[in-house]
């Protein structure tokens, strides 16, 4: 299956905020979830995963933009629409995650903006943790 | 400044070389803008026209040798921009992809 | 205050590359490799534009020694982003 079989928004939408498909699944669980608000321990215990590994997706996504924060103490998240075309967007991503789980899981893996954002990287002087 | 005719045909067409080659390098940094929305290639993309755009000021312009300093305030810019990009990726909390937000989102009602 | 800049530029394009080829030394991503070869370029054109009118105060027609390397700079920063990007 060739990386074209995915629609131009959605592999861009991919290559610029996920960089796991354990990202997305947290994305996608939020996005099921509509307005009701998430802990990391709560997304862990839906997608059997470490807690702490949670955290660090639902910080990511907050920083892209994708979720917001509601609580502090414990951080709980919800998933937030920018704009319409975003919504809509996911609401794709979702139906093409469902439809054609190969392709976008590939294109999560072999993310062939990998160089272009090593360049970028390479001018982050400060060591980011993880 | 004496120099052969032949030397000033050659720069003259490094001249071209060069400015088409920081145009396109820039039109590269913008696409790369485009597909991953990180703001340091923007900058690049604008920092390197600019730096495209002195060249060809300063090939098209016959100026006089105090006056150049003026065309290298665009290069100056060019590198500051730079500077700035690089500044900006390593302040807190520093992301590939960054998406600019804190703005007011919509709530899906 | 000219020399200023011309000083700036050098140090920028140094350190570009610096961290460009950095980078690569650690990841082996070849796109550093050509682009931090490419600012490379820059830099040596820019420390020729520093030389120039700074030190030997335009006593020499350095005028190659600025435009050769941008030209081979741009050559190879060009290689790099046609070749090692999609």
């Amino acid at each position: 299956m060739s990386l074209k079989a995915l629609p131009d928004d959605v592999a861009r939408f991919l290559s610029a905020h996920i960089d796991s498909v354990e990202q997305l699944e947290v994305l996608l669980l939020l996005h099921r979830a509509g307005e009701s608000a998430w802990t990391p321990e709560m997304v862990a215990a839906a997608l059997y995963t470490q807690p702490a590994s949670a955290a660090r997706r639902l910080a990511s996504l907050w920083d892209h933009g994708l979720l917001e924060q509601v609580g502090d103490e414990p951080p709980a998240y919800r998933y937030v629409v920018e704009t319409p075309a975003r919504g809509e967007l996911i609401s794709t991503l979702a139906d093409t995650y469902r439809e054609r789980r190969v392709a976008v899981v590939t294109a999560i893996a072999t993310n062939p903006m990998e160089n272009v954002r090593a360049f970028s990287d390479a001018f982050r002087i400060r060591r980011k943790e993880s | 400044m004496n120099r052969s005719a032949a030397m000033v045909q050659f720069l003259q067409f490094s001249s071209g070389f060069i400015v088409m080659g920081y145009l396109v390098a820039g039109l590269f940094f913008l696409r790369f803008w485009r597909d991953t929305r990180d703001r340091l290639f923007a900058v690049f993309a604008v920092a390197f026209w600019l730096l495209g755009l002195q060249r060809l000021l300063l090939a098209l312009i016959d100026v006089e040798a105090e006056h150049e300093a003026l065309f290298y305030l665009l290069r100056l810019v060019g590198f500051l921009l730079i500077i700035w990009a690089v500044v900006d990726k390593n302040r807190v909390r520093a992301n590939a992809g960054r998406v600019v937000r804190r703005r007011a989102k919509l709530r899906v009602s | 205050m000219a020399d200023l800049v011309y000083l700036l530029c050098a140090l920028t394009s140094l350190a570009c590359a610096v961290l460009l080829i950095r980078a690569w030394a650690r990841q082996r991503v070849e796109l550093l490799l050509w682009s931090g070869l490419g600012f490379v370029g820059f830099a040596v054109a820019n420390v020729g534009l520093v030389i120039d009118k700074v030190v030997t105060g335009q006593a020499y027609d350095l005028v190659l020694l600025r435009t050769l390397p941008v030209v081979f700079g741009l050559c190879v920063l060009l290689y790099g982003l046609i070749w090692e990007t999609r």
